[in-house]
């Protein structure tokens, strides 16, 4: 029983990470039509800036984590201006590569900033362990999954029921008819590149005490979080929190009981049986035109 | 009020619009008539810089419009109902509109000044007010012509560009749709396309006839109400 809450809980903490990054693919997805595959790299970056400012500014833990996130904005509105901007007429496959392009931009400026070696990032619970049931969930793990389900819950009112967010679903229903009435469609795609930059930043503080910093500490979790949004179909913000959980049940709960050492194959099983099953994604609206 | 000076617009190697000059004054209502492909869309989507053009000036109340880009073209006041209306399918009628109200940031574009546009708009096409939840992908076409004509409104026009509003609606409809553009055309000048000439000549007080990217004639829509058989020579 233990066992089971263990991995659990480790299945709801890791569905919170790949739920932020789903949420950062889909905020872009959504505005630009493009999936941004720098996303992992951004949520390294994050938890490096966290680092930094935490250990050669000496900022406090919660000042470190919010410069952090304030500086991943700041990069995600550069990344638009200078890495999707000037080729954003082109075909999507062209900016993909784009960003896949910049991912590896950012990850090399860390490895040469930073150098490769693995560095170790406090929590603000020094590493404080809960007991339930006799499992044992770091604080850390629990603050992962409460700050997920607030920023889920801040995103979907904003896009919902906000300007801004009207703004944002005009853009990514059309972008030519967004600009006809007005709507400021650079700047709404700069911001939406920038807050999708600072949940990547959100995620990579977050995630960065929970395990050794590396430069690829986000690649893999954005694979996973990419699984995640596709098995949802890159529709709604709720359904991405649903598909995200549902990737880390298959990989903590399921890799737990069946062939340990394939966990991690099993996320994209999962994806791959729904895709065969509905192309559009257990919750998607149409979007088999677009990819 | 607008003023197209020599415009030209190429699609690809053809070209669409080849050295047009029209004016749009206070008050007025103007058609823009022509045969399918005769360069009517793309003069006004150049216009409205939703494509760019190769060469030509566009000056709205004297002022030249520069290098702007679409949506800051729209914020001056120069708005655009787009051929197939192009109603964001997502947004509810209602959202359609209120997001139109980015046109008006810089000219009035409090809440109160929302609220009031919202009215006039709902009052305008009142078959839209049990239809404020629908999303856009629901609605009939013209239903859809009226929210984009709607959300044109929105935006408070200096000069409201309008491609084929009838097309492809019933008789009943288009009645309608003509309905609210002579209220419209009491307060905003018009720059109309359209192929049911009968209809344009009706509203409109002027109009120039396209053939080929060309000016082929021009005159009071009563003297090609007159010349009905030249102006048809034209449209085919």
């Amino acid at each position: 029983m233990s066992g089971f809450i263990t991995s659990l809980a480790s299945a709801l903490t890791q569905g919170s990470v790949f739920a932020l990054i789903a949420l950062g693919f889909l905020l872009i997805y959504r505005a630009t039509g493009v999936v941004n595959f720098a996303q992992g790299d951004l949520v390294t970056l994050g938890a490096y800036l966290s680092y930094w400012a935490y250990h050669d500014l000496e900022l406090t833990l919660l000042s470190s984590w919010l410069l952090a996130v304030a500086i991943m904005f700041v990069v995600g509105v550069a990344l638009e201006r200078f890495a999707y901007a000037p080729i954003r007429t082109r075909s999507e496959h062209t900016v993909v590569i784009a960003t896949l392009g910049a991912a590896m931009v950012i990850r090399a400026s860390i490895a040469i900033w930073q150098d490769t070696s693995p560095k170790f990032s406090p929590d603000p619970f020094n590493g404080e362990i809960m007991e339930l049931a006799g499992a044992r969930i770091p604080y850390q793990n629990l603050l992962v999954i409460g700050a997920t389900v607030v920023i889920v819950a801040g995103t979907l009112l904003l896009v919902g029921r906000t300007g801004f967010g009207r703004s944002i679903r005009a853009l990514a229903a059309d972008r030519g008819a967004a600009s006809l009435v007005g709507i400021p469609v650079s700047r709404v795609s700069m911001l939406a590149f920038g807050l999708s930059s600072a949940l990547a930043g959100v995620a990579g503080v977050l995630i960065a005490p929970t395990q050794a910093l590396t430069v690829d500490l986000g690649f893999g979790p954005m694979l996973f979080a990419f699984a995640a949004a596709v098995l949802v179909g890159l529709g709604r913000i709720g359904a991405v929190l649903l598909g995200a959980v549902a990737i880390g049940i298959a990989q903590y709960v399921v890799g737990r009981y069946v062939f340990p050492d394939f966990r991690d194959l099993y996320p994209f099983i999962l994806m791959l049986a729904v895709l065969a099953i509905r192309p559009r994604g257990l919750l998607g609206e149409q979007v088999g035109r677009r990819v | 009020m607008l003023r197209v000076e020599s415009l030209t617009v190429h699609h690809g190697p053809v070209a669409a619009v080849v050295d047009l000059d029209l004016e749009v004054r206070e008050g007025e209502a103007v058609a823009l008539l022509g045969a399918n492909g005769a360069g009517k869309s793309s003069t006004l989507a150049a216009i409205s810089r939703l494509i760019p053009a190769v060469s030509g000036a566009v000056h709205l109340d004297g002022r030249p419009l520069g290098r702007r880009a679409a949506d800051q073209v729209a914020r001056l006041g120069l708005l655009h109902v787009p051929e197939g209306r192009r109603v964001f399918p997502t947004l509810t009628v209602h959202e359609n509109l209120q997001v139109a109200s980015a046109a008006r940031r810089r000219r009035g574009g409090g809440p109160r000044a929302t609220r009031a546009l919202l009215d006039e708009v709902y009052d305008l096409f009142p078959m839209l007010t049990p239809l404020r939840d629908r999303p856009g992908w629901a609605l009939s076409g013209g239903e859809a012509q009226m929210v984009a004509i709607g959300r044109a409104l929105m935006g408070a026009p200096r000069v409201l560009l309008l491609d084929e509003p009838s097309l492809g609606l019933a008789p009943a409809v288009v009645d309608a749709v003509y309905g609210a553009l002579a209220r419209i055309r009491e307060r905003v000048p018009l720059l109309l396309v359209e192929q049911d000439t009968t209809r344009a000549l009706n509203l409109c007080d002027r109009a120039y006839v396209l053939r080929g990217g060309r000016l082929a004639m021009t005159g009071t829509a009563a003297e090609l109400r007159d010349a009905p058989d030249l102006v048809a020579a034209y449209l085919t």
